[in-house]
């Protein structure tokens, strides 16, 4: 048991906040849009090799990590699918890749900006490279650029092996834990700032133990997400990665709520970027069927398989 | 980056089991079903702790001096999951094991050393933590039990509350005022329960009979060589002791073992098949994993030498969350075990759990802790 990065994935983190450093804030003062997809970043970050992982154990914690900290930003980059996913389902796929769940009519998060889809039913799982064409974009209020794929568009998807959902929707989990962590950890961070400089009634709304107390219980939370979710990175158990989402997406609503609450009206304007995180988490709420459905993944993989908690520790 | 067991520690975790398994007698169920401070678990736990002590696995992580093997923290965690997972038939002598043992090592004088350690050791021991008052729980800085110097002696008076274990202990882990208010006029005094002048009335209580009192001290006269550490100095040395114990107690292992219990139940009934059931199974099992881990994380900053943080007061919120998640569970939907007929580990998890956010400090001081220095927010103003 050892929580620390190793020397390798410590490296690769240093070399990551250098390339983030000119993402991490935007201009308060402007008009910001409801989402912002960096672009050049994720060219900086392809042409700079972060994009190269292996699928070997280290490689996908070192991916986990690598989206967690990216999902901190303001700004937003398909992460999930290129690191966790494709290099062990689908290695020479061309990114960014966008994860079409259920419904192949599903407005799905990335789809404007996809290379390649994966189509994830039930047991089954496809690919589908796309072509110009194949994708319309559709406004919404969340804070990723969504679209749909055109009709007839998903008849032209590969099956991959059978084995392949299975593991596409464990490594997707973490990947969407960890994006919820990360969105949720930095719309905590502003909320914590603005109710430290906010005064009412001659004191900062921070000093308020009503206040302290929720986000406090918050940031337990929100914690317990990302080591939940690079633990299930780490063991690359499904059971593991079941519990990570299922206490991911609930966590949400609330958490959500409250730092909307204690944002005032400042977070309901487009020129305060919170939006720019819990509409990235109020999206991810609903993936992969949402939190109700991982819930119920968890409970059928932990108690149908056995009931004793001993075996997890062998 | 790596949460899975080494071998070694796999190992060591079979071997705790096989001891368990061997050594608990057929009517543990009914035993554990009372909680730590009970008079029956105490009792059990005075057989039980020197067979725990002879074959090693007391105090594993104590240095070898004191009568432990050096192990690794991770080991005498897996310890302290097991034991307390399986309803602690340490009884309260995993306090010894867990923190006044290790406070008394970093504080104490030779002599002091040599007069508690090798008892502790041997488990043939029980201590009581004298810290509440009627007037300072959460506020423990104002508490009001005076200890004054008079010669060679000091002279304590005032009054314990909610002190577990006191009834049976054999010694205390005192604090009382020996100079002014606040903080620094606070000095630990390590004495025996036997001395002249404490009185101990046991409180009922939701916990069982027995585990709670309240602790009297008119005019009981202590040497000056029973302070701990420099006198007026405890809250260093307590805040020592209390991160230690924060995360010391592995309550969401039980809670996990007490939730698969009641699933297993609910599943032979075929009461286990409604989506709103399962949900809050689910939700439960989410809790328990998410304390799991967050304890983890205290433990391997301690495994790797590094001082305590507030995040041990995240883990500790976690824990709470945790136990009241599975009780919960419990109340919705299996009501028939909180009865003496029904599935005793229901009951027994429900006394634990209802004092999982008031033992060792209350969780709101956790979340006092987590807002000044984990979020550094400003402090409320004091009036």
């Amino acid at each position: 048991m050892n929580f620390q990065p190793s020397e390798v994935q410590a490296a690769i983190l240093d070399a990551l906040a250098r390339v983030l450093a000119p993402y991490r804030s935007i201009d308060h003062t402007a008009v910001v849009q409801r989402t912002i997809y960096a672009t050049e970043l994720e060219e900086t970050l392809r042409s700079a090799g972060f994009f190269d992982l292996d699928g070997d154990a280290e490689s996908h914690v070192t991916a986990a990590l690598i989206v967690a900290e990216i999902a901190r930003l303001p700004v937003c980059v398909e992460v999930n699918a290129s690191l966790l996913v494709r290099p062990l389902l689908c290695p020479d796929a061309e990114g960014p890749i966008a994860i079409i769940h259920s419904d192949e009519s599903r407005p799905t998060r990335f789809l404007p900006q996809a290379r390649t889809a994966l189509l994830l039913k039930g047991d089954e799982a496809r690919i589908l490279s796309l072509r110009p064409g194949d994708v319309a974009e559709v406004s919404s209020l969340f804070a990723y650029p969504v679209g749909r794929l055109e009709p007839g568009v998903a008849a032209r998807a590969k099956p991959l092996p059978a084995s392949a959902a299975v593991e596409l929707r464990r490594a997707w989990r973490i990947g969407v834990a960890l994006e919820i962590y990360g969105a949720l950890q930095s719309a905590s961070a502003i909320t914590v700032e603005h109710v430290t400089q906010r005064r009412q009634v001659g004191k900062p709304l921070g000093s308020m133990q009503a206040i302290q107390h929720r986000l406090a219980m918050n940031a337990t939370t929100i914690e317990a997400i990302r080591w939940l979710a690079l633990k299930a990175a780490s063991s690359r158990s499904v059971q593991d990665a079941a519990i990570a989402s299922s206490y991911a997406q609930p966590a949400v609503a609330g958490i959500a709520y409250d730092v909307h609450q204690f944002s005032g009206a400042m977070g309901m304007t487009l020129e305060y970027p919170l939006h720019l995180y819990t509409y990235r988490a109020r999206m991810l709420q609903s993936e992969s069927g949402g939190g109700r459905a991982q819930i119920e993944d968890a409970v059928t993989a932990i108690w149908n398989r056995s009931t004793s908690n001993v075996l997890q520790h062998a | 980056m790596d949460f899975s067991w080494s071998a070694e520690q796999q190992a060591f975790r079979r071997r705790v089991v096989e001891f368990l398994h061997a050594h608990l007698p057929p009517e543990w169920p009914r035993l554990y079903r009372h909680g730590p401070g009970s008079p029956e678990l105490t009792a059990f736990s005075m057989e039980f702790c020197p067979k725990l002590a002879r074959a090693g696995l007391l105090v594993p992580h104590w240095p070898r001096e004191y009568g432990g093997e050096a192990a690794e923290t991770w080991l005498h965690f897996i310890l302290g999951e097991e034991l307390w997972a399986i309803g602690e038939p340490r009884g309260g002598q995993y306090m010894n094991v867990n923190w006044i043992g290790p406070t008394i090592m970093k504080f104490g004088t030779a002599a002091q050393r040599r007069q508690y350690l090798p008892e502790m050791s041997a488990g043939k021991v029980l201590w009581c933590q004298g810290f509440s008052e009627p007037s300072s729980g959460s506020d423990l800085a104002s508490l009001r039990t005076r200890a004054e110097r008079r010669g060679d002696d000091y002279v304590i008076n005032g009054q314990k509350i909610w002190t577990s274990y006191a009834s049976l202990a054999q010694h205390c882990f005192l604090l009382a005022r020996t100079g002014g208010e606040g903080k620094k006029g606070i000095s630990i005094f390590l004495i025996s329960m036997q001395t002249p002048g404490i009185t101990v009335r046991s409180i009922p209580s939701l916990l069982g009979d027995g585990d709670i009192h309240e602790v009297f001290f008119d005019d009981v006269i202590v040497p000056a060589s029973s302070v701990l550490g420099e006198a007026g100095h405890a809250w260093q040395i307590i805040t020592y002791a209390l991160a230690n114990e924060r995360v010391g107690i592995a309550r969401y292992e039980f809670s996990r073992r007490a939730l698969d219990q009641m699933v297993a139940t609910l599943q032979r009934r075929g009461e286990f098949n409604t989506s709103a059931v399962r949900d809050a199974a689910g939700r439960a099992l989410a809790a328990c994993e998410a304390a799991r881990i967050l304890v983890y994380k205290i433990v391997d900053q301690r495994a790797q030498g590094l001082p305590p943080t507030s995040e041990s007061s995240l883990a500790r919120w976690a824990v709470v969350v945790a136990d009241n998640a599975v009780t919960n569970f419990a109340l919705e939907y299996l009501p028939d075990g909180f009865s003496d007929e029904g599935d005793l580990s229901a009951l027994a998890h429900h006394e634990r759990a209802i004092a999982a956010g008031i033992a060792s400090g209350a969780a709101e001081i956790q979340l006092n802790i987590v807002a000044y220095h984990h979020l550094n927010l400003p402090r409320e103003a004091r009036p």
